[in-house]
């Protein structure tokens, strides 16, 4: 029998991996990985809080992780862009080597 | 000018003669499986007293039923099981499917056989040619020959490439490839999965392709393949977008996202012989020829065969691949093209539904592979006639003409539902869909877009 | 504790989302990396299937998988050059670094635990037969409820493309 807790164990140890890509990583587009598995980790909390919700009928989790895929979509897209940008402009993609981060 | 071979030369260690390479996997495998298909099939047959007396009844019953002649064999032999074999319900859940999937993959293994003949033997003839004719009657041997020769070959792993990625990339691209069979309405009650949503899993499995392309190119470790491989995904994720327009128009008309009641959605005639197809719908229509000439493109087709275009990238993401990988890659075009076919076929050709009325007596399921085939052919006609298009013609035809056209479809299909359709729908649809033809494709055509351009293979 | 066929299941989709997450962290190749987290993705999207809701699974397959990874691994291989190498490892405060930031992440996953089980049972138990999520009720919750949201992620979706096209562009001289 698998429980909401242990559901909602997967989904803060995904988050928590999340992070911990966002802190070890020193690649931008690793990072960016990163923050897409926690917002993953985020949109499954919502549904396991639809599955094991009082209300079964009730969609209101469904429909907000429809809509923070979509938002994570665009801001993959828009992430990614930047990334590029900025490699063309310092040729590197290590946020610690670029010139802004160092004050 | 003689060149001598030195017959002293040392084989390199590891291998007995540079005439038989020694990894041979293919071969292998093949007789493995044939071996243990054949030996059960013959050991259960033997060991079974029951078996010809249910089977020949439902065999006989088949006969007299010819339009559910596959549920009823299949009925025959989940009824053998359950009664010779003693096997209870889990068990017979999983006959009972594996039955539908192994039926399945035999079948299109089977057209996959022959439309690799058929297409020879067709682009032969367009090009005044006779094509393979020595094996077998009518060279229908051919596949067989071609099928020993690819398992046969050496299965080669470039150097510095990633080996396991190089493994995996030709089994990503087949495995979704054959899932997709199993959504296929084949006829009434003949989906194997019947899924709520089965066009989204489709496209779903449509994106895992791209992962697969992109790790075919990569580990090979070559400038082809990647290049190649850059290619063929830009040219995937360009196409799908009016794949999906296409569909979505279809999906909102049949309110509905399973392919099972989209057909069904397509019963009937109109005036007791006008088909009631999508197809026959203006916005249907248009539909209908975006959704192919998409589909040309995902599957690789010519004139889209710019990935592999033989000319500029050897052979694209496939390059560095070899005997028994390519073979897989070659069987999941294939697969593939019946896949995006099949779904063409239930989305706006009506599916099982016979034409006419009084053709009704021909059974939904040779319906569905008659216009399946009709669509392959279709296909090749198109593969022997057209020339290559040019990797900038490609993409701008996507975005600047097959996507606007996609979503003046979707509006005709929602106008069409306000309109009821009928006489007024008619007048009202068609101007909105066939709009981008007049005011898009013109630019598209004009020299300035078709002029010779200068390649920049580098930004530095 | 009983396990069924059903459990097993979610077991083992939550190893293998979280043992490919893992790997995102450790493996060094961006591009296997990015490959990795595109299997972290299917995971999750077959989480989202075991939890009954079909629909956003595949959503999930075809934006993360179709859509994410593919522009993530593009990405890579269009800013990948010899003298930028890879990541820099080592810097000054290398070890340091690593140590912090795992810290943290175990100090977060502590705190998010204790809280999950020291919740109680909030929630109702659920029965093992898999609820489906359906289409039409979710189409209707979002034409019913959430209008202009969805108004506004297709005003968000549409800006982002073309503003990502923008930013990515390469200023082109004419031809000589």
């Amino acid at each position: 029998m698998i429980t909401l807790q242990l559901v909602l164990l997967v989904s803060s140890a995904l988050f928590c991996l999340g992070l911990a890509i966002v802190l070890l990583r020193r690649n931008a587009i690793i990072m960016l990985i990163g923050i897409e598995v926690m917002l993953a980790a985020a949109n499954l909390n919502f549904i396991a809080f639809w599955r094991y919700g009082a209300e079964p009928g009730s969609l209101t989790g469904v429909v907000f992780a429809l809509f923070s895929i979509a938002v994570a979509a665009a801001e993959a897209a828009v992430g990614l862009a930047l990334i590029l940008l900025v490699y063309r402009h310092f040729r590197t993609i290590d946020p610690g080597r670029l010139p802004v981060a160092h004050d | 000018m003689a060149v001598t071979i030195p017959s002293d030369a040392a084989p390199p260690p590891g291998r007995t003669s540079l005439a038989f390479p020694a990894r041979r996997p293919g071969l292998t495998l093949a007789a493995a499986a044939g071996v243990l298909v054949v030996g059960t099939t013959l050991l259960v047959l033997l060991l079974d007293r029951k078996a010809p007396g249910i089977l020949t009844g439902a065999v006989v019953e088949a006969l007299a039923h010819p339009a559910t002649a596959p549920l009823i064999l299949k009925a025959g032999v989940l009824g053998w099981l359950a009664e010779g074999w003693g096997l209870g319900e889990p068990w017979l859940g999983l006959a009972s499917i594996s039955l539908s999937l192994f039926t399945i993959v035999a079948v299109f293994m089977g057209l996959f056989a022959l439309t690799s003949i058929v297409e020879r033997k067709v682009l032969a003839r367009i090009q005044n040619r006779y094509g393979p004719n020595r094996a077998g009657l009518w060279g229908l041997l051919q596949p067989v020959a071609d099928g020993i020769k690819m398992l046969t070959k050496e299965d080669i792993v470039p150097a510095g490439g990633d080996r396991w990625m190089h493994l995996l990339a030709p089994v990503m691209l087949a495995v979704p490839a054959f899932l997709v069979l199993a959504l296929l309405p084949y006829g009434p009650g003949m989906t194997v999965v019947e899924l709520g949503v089965g066009i989204l899993f489709f496209f779903a499995l449509g994106a895992s392709a791209e992962v697969a392309v992109f790790m075919a190119g990569w580990s090979s470790n070559n400038k082809y393949s990647l290049l190649g491989a850059m290619r063929a995904i830009a040219q995937m994720i360009s196409y799908e977008m009016p794949l999906l327009l296409a569909a979505l128009a279809v999906v909102m008309l049949a309110g509905t996202l399973s392919p099972t009641l989209m057909v069904e959605a397509q019963a009937g005639h109109a005036f007791g012989f006008v088909p009631q197809w999508f197809v026959f719908t203006p916005w249907g229509l248009v539909g209908f020829v975006l959704f192919f000439i998409a589909a040309l493109a995902e599957s690789n087709r010519s004139p889209f065969d710019l990935p592999e275009g033989e000319s500029e990238l050897v052979a694209g993401h496939m390059t560095e691949y070899s005997g028994f990988r390519y073979a897989v890659f070659f069987l999941a075009e294939y697969i593939g093209l019946f896949g995006i076919c099949g779904f063409a076929v239930a989305l706006f050709l009506g599916g099982w539904h016979a034409p006419l009325p009084v053709l009704d007596f021909i059974p939904g399921y040779l319906w569905f592979f008659l216009k399946l085939y009709g669509l392959v052919l279709l296909a090749i006609w198109i593969r022997g006639t057209m020339p290559r298009v040019r990797i900038d013609q490609l993409l701008a035809f996507s975005w600047l003409f097959l996507i606007p056209t996609g979503f003046c479809v979707l509006a005709g299909a929602a106008l069409w539902h306000f309109t009821g359709g009928g006489w007024l729908g008619w007048l009202v649809v068609t101007p909105v869909v066939t709009a981008p033809y007049f005011l898009l494709l013109p630019r598209l055509q004009s020299a300035e877009a078709n002029a010779l351009r200068t390649y920049r293979f580098s930004e530095e | 504790m009983n396990l069924t066929a059903s459990g097993l299941l979610f077991f083992a989709f939550a190893v293998l989302t979280l043992g490919a997450g893992t790997a995102v962290a450790l493996v060094r190749e961006p591009v296997r990396a990015a490959l990795v987290g595109a299997l972290c993705f299917v995971g999750v999207g077959l989480l989202y299937l075991w939890l009954g809701a079909e629909f956003l699974g595949f959503i999930q397959w075809l934006v993360y998988v179709g859509a994410v990874a593919v522009l993530i691994v593009f990405v890579i291989l269009l800013t990948r050059r010899e003298d930028a190498g890879g990541e820099t490892e080592g810097g000054r405060f290398a070890g340091l670094r690593v140590l912090g930031g795992l810290g943290v992440a175990l100090a977060l996953f502590g705190a998010l635990a204790a809280a999950v089980l020291g919740s109680g049972s909030l929630y109702r138990e659920v029965p093992e037969e898999p609820m489906v999520l359906e289409i039409a009720a979710l189409g209707r919750e979002l034409v019913a409820g959430a209008v202009p949201p969805l108004i506004l992620v297709g005003v968000v979706l549409t800006v982002a493309l073309v503003g990502g096209v923008t930013l990515a562009l390469v200023e082109r001289k004419p031809d000589a």
